[in-house]
């Protein structure tokens, strides 16, 4: 076999990376593969973290591809008579590759700390009874819905027109959130019974729905359109049935589309196209 | 020294790895060759499995000790099957009094039969199996692979009842009520919603449903014939052309008959039994018209709950009420007073069901009718066992719902409410209710619907958020 090895194992760093800037590029065989777009306002730090990464690891893993394949070239059994030779290693070297590695990390620990914060525990306030923002009496922002998971549907209560959740003028629906675009938005997710993760691609958003767990998700989306919610976490046999679909629309669109779920929910006549015979 | 311990040593090393290197070798072999079986063979043919414990039922209501034999439940496959095909073929049968396109549309229905895939235009197949299955069973019965771990058990669609619809008790529901469960699902069940599946993908899955409701329920039509009638069941096996052609196959030793000797033998069959079976199947469709018949009936008069509220104001302005003290807040508390009244009085007797509290628990110890159908009120648990050693799923006593959690199986609407204590709910002690008036009905329905928020109902975390929690 010779030096098949080594070049076998030069082939892994090449097309690794022919298929990430396949992929990247968006060429045909490889549409929609890479990550779709984001309409999160916060998302951008999400993604500038996780290029950076790619990038970080991405540099890392050609070399030590080449390093692979230049050992395997030069020291192949076939073209070397010399016996194995052991050393005791390098000292300066392992100091170089743990310190190396260690401020790499502590910097992404730090870099990613605001981004963590931002997604995770600073929820949008709104201005207290004084009126003004970032004063001491701003109260958290209230959820525009509640997104309960359950096998295998969203099952999704919006706040109604007064904006409060758990009184008469909710409406719900599953698997059909809305939200106004520009706009932050809260959402309250909980789970019915198992593990299920709430995921929104496009925004850049996914958090875990814990059964007990009383959770909050934000974001700002700047675009209109219908994009997904999937299930990231499996749940049982019907996973992949648990999409929903998003749709991020004007001020004016969400409130009609509310108010018409609203009074559907509320009809209390019949209709003709119902047939009801008394 | 040392280096003639290590040219041993990677000796030996060498050797292992030569041994090793087989061995391994031979494990990928295997597991190539496994693989590569697996995937030539490919599952077998989905098969529709009969209703063993309703055919138990109809030889033990015919008192029939030995039970049905194989072959005669054969027959009743066969005939099945030359009727209704199979679940890769689906087929309607061509009735003489009945049309069947009004109630099925068999190229709507073949978009969701047979094995999950797509055709060459792209447009997708097997929908039944994709989503449906797996609870509700190849054949509709309600027991599919994942059945066994919910509760309520899936829907056995065999019986041809359905809970949730606009029809009154006894009546098929309507292909829209259908549709209206498989788009919206049924909160506080396992029954998920498929809203966003096309329009297209939907009408099919209906369609389907509906078609494995009426194979079953014809299927229940011929045990009971088989029961009530047991010397004819002969006829039952000359009406299919598959088993017409295996017998004459066999009479002349394996060359295959032609299609005019199939057709001749099959005119020989007494054609007053073909005609029996085409008349239960024929009777099941009727069901399924009659309901829609019904339901486009000119109603004689409606009342809408605006309707039932302007009533009341009538009356409470009569009876010398202020006139600004009648504000819509004041109609709604007097129209839910009315109904808490109604609820707990003997005229719509909520309560004893639903518990003093509504909560549901007034009474625990009820089955629903497929249940009590196979294994009577008080089963003993001989019977039950005997039953579940028939495909019977482990019965469960069946829950009045606790109306204090306001999720409404059957949709939330007041108008789904109103249908629901007007009309009873198909297959459950929930019954229908004739003695209210229709004004009474929303008083009731106001009062339902009020209870999820009452103080005590605490359903919600009333509680302020604290400002520090995280997220």
């Amino acid at each position: 076999m010779g030096r098949f090895w080594s070049l076998l194992f030069l082939m892994v760093p090449i097309v690794g990376v022919g298929v990430f800037v396949w992929a990247m590029a968006d060429l045909p065989g490889m549409k929609g593969h890479w990550l779709p777009e984001n309409i999160n306002e916060y998302g951008k730090v999400i993604d500038d973290l996780f290029m950076f990464i790619l990038y970080l690891t991405g540099i890392i893993f050609v070399i030590t591809g080449i390093v692979l394949f230049w050992f395997l070239w030069k020291y192949d059994a076939t073209q070397n008579a010399e016996p194995v030779k052991y050393t005791h290693g390098s000292h300066t070297l392992e100091v170089v590759w743990s310190i190396l590695p260690a401020a790499t990390l502590l910097f992404i620990a730090i870099y990613q700390m605001n981004a963590w914060a931002d997604a995770k525990m600073r929820r949008p306030m709104l201005p207290g009874p004084d009126g003004k923002m970032k004063t001491a009496d701003d109260v958290l922002m209230p959820p525009l819905a509640e997104v309960t998971g359950r096998q295998f549907e969203w099952r999704i209560r919006y706040a109604g027109k007064d904006g409060v959740l758990g009184n008469e003028d909710d409406v719900s629906i599953a698997n059909d959130l809305h939200v106004p675009v520009n706009e932050e938005v809260v959402l309250k997710i909980k789970s019915q019974d198992v593990l299920h993760s709430f995921f929104l691609p496009n925004l850049r958003l996914k958090q875990d729905v814990v059964p007990g767990m009383k959770q909050h998700v934000w974001f700002k989306a700047n675009r209109t359109g219908v994009f997904d919610i999937v299930c990231a976490e499996l749940c049982g046999w019907g996973h992949y049935k648990m999409r929903g679909r998003l749709t991020v629309e004007s001020r004016d669109d969400f409130n009609r589309w509310l108010d018409l779920q609203s009074r559907e929910q509320n009809r209390a006549e019949f209709t003709p196209t119902t047939g009801e015979a008394e | 020294m040392g280096s003639r311990i290590t040219a041993a040593a990677s000796v030996q090393m060498d050797e292992n790895m030569r041994v090793s290197g087989n061995w391994r070798l031979y494990l990928a072999a295997l597991v190539a060759a496994v693989s590569a079986g697996l995937s030539g063979c490919g599952s077998p043919d989905a098969r529709f499995v009969e209703n063993r414990a309703f055919a138990h039922l109809s030889e033990t209501a015919a008192k029939y000790e030995k039970g049905f034999t194989r072959q005669q439940r054969q027959d009743v496959d066969n005939v099945l099957a030359a009727l209704y095909g199979t679940p890769d073929a689906p087929a309607l049968p061509a009735l003489a009094n009945v049309d069947v396109s009004k109630v099925l549309d068999i190229s709507k229905l073949k978009l969701a039969a047979g094995r999950v895939g797509s055709d060459s235009t792209g447009r997708p197949r097997g929908l039944y199996r994709e989503h449906c299955a797996h609870c509700h069973g190849i054949t509709g019965d309600g027991n599919g692979p994942t059945a066994s771990f919910l509760n309520p058990y899936p829907r056995d669609y065999r019986a041809g009842l359905f809970k949730f619809k606009s029809t009154p008790i006894g009546y098929r529901p309507l292909h829209d009520d259908l549709k209206k469960i498989v788009v919206e699902g049924i909160p506080g069940t396992a029954m998920p919603s498929f809203r966003l599946l096309s329009d297209q993908e939907i009408e099919a899955l209906v369609e389907y449903v509906k078609y494995l409701a009426i194979r079953g329920e014809t299927e229940r039509q011929f045990y009971n014939a088989l029961g009530a009638d047991i010397t004819e069941t002969d006829f039952l096996s000359k009406a299919n052309p598959e088993v017409v052609a295996k017998e004459l196959a066999e009479a002349k030793e394996g060359k295959a008959p032609t299609q005019k000797e199939i057709d001749d033998k099959i005119a020989e069959t007494n054609p007053q039994r073909i005609e029996a079976i085409k008349g239960y199947a024929e009777g099941v469709f009727t069901k399924w018209l009659d309901a829609v018949d019904l339901m486009t009936q000119p109603a004689a008069k409606i009342t809408s709950r605006n309707d039932a509220m302007r009533a009341l104001r009538e009356e409470l302005s009569a009876a010398g009420t202020e006139e600004k003290k009648l504000t819509d807040a004041f109609l709604l508390a007097e129209s839910q007073q009315r109904g808490r009244k109604l609820f707990y009085g003997t005229v719509a007797n909520c309560f004893s069901c639903h518990g003093p509290t509504a909560l549901g628990d007034g009474q625990l110890g009820d089955y629903d009718r497929w249940t009590e159908e196979l294994i009577t009120k008080k089963p003993t648990q001989e019977l039950i066992d005997e039953y579940m050693s028939y495909g019977m799923p482990e019965p469960r006593n069946i829950r009045p719902r606790n109306l204090r959690l306001g999720v409404y199986r059957g949709g939330m609407r007041p108008l789904d409410l109103y249908r629901r204590v007007r009309n009873g709910i198909e297959g459950t002690p929930m019954p229908a209710n004739d003695k209210l008036k229709p004004e009474e009905i929303w008083h009731v329905v106001n009062y339902v619907q009020s209870l999820p928020y009452e103080q005590i109902s605490n359903p919600y975390e009333a509680v302020p958020e604290n400002r520090r929690e995280r997220n």
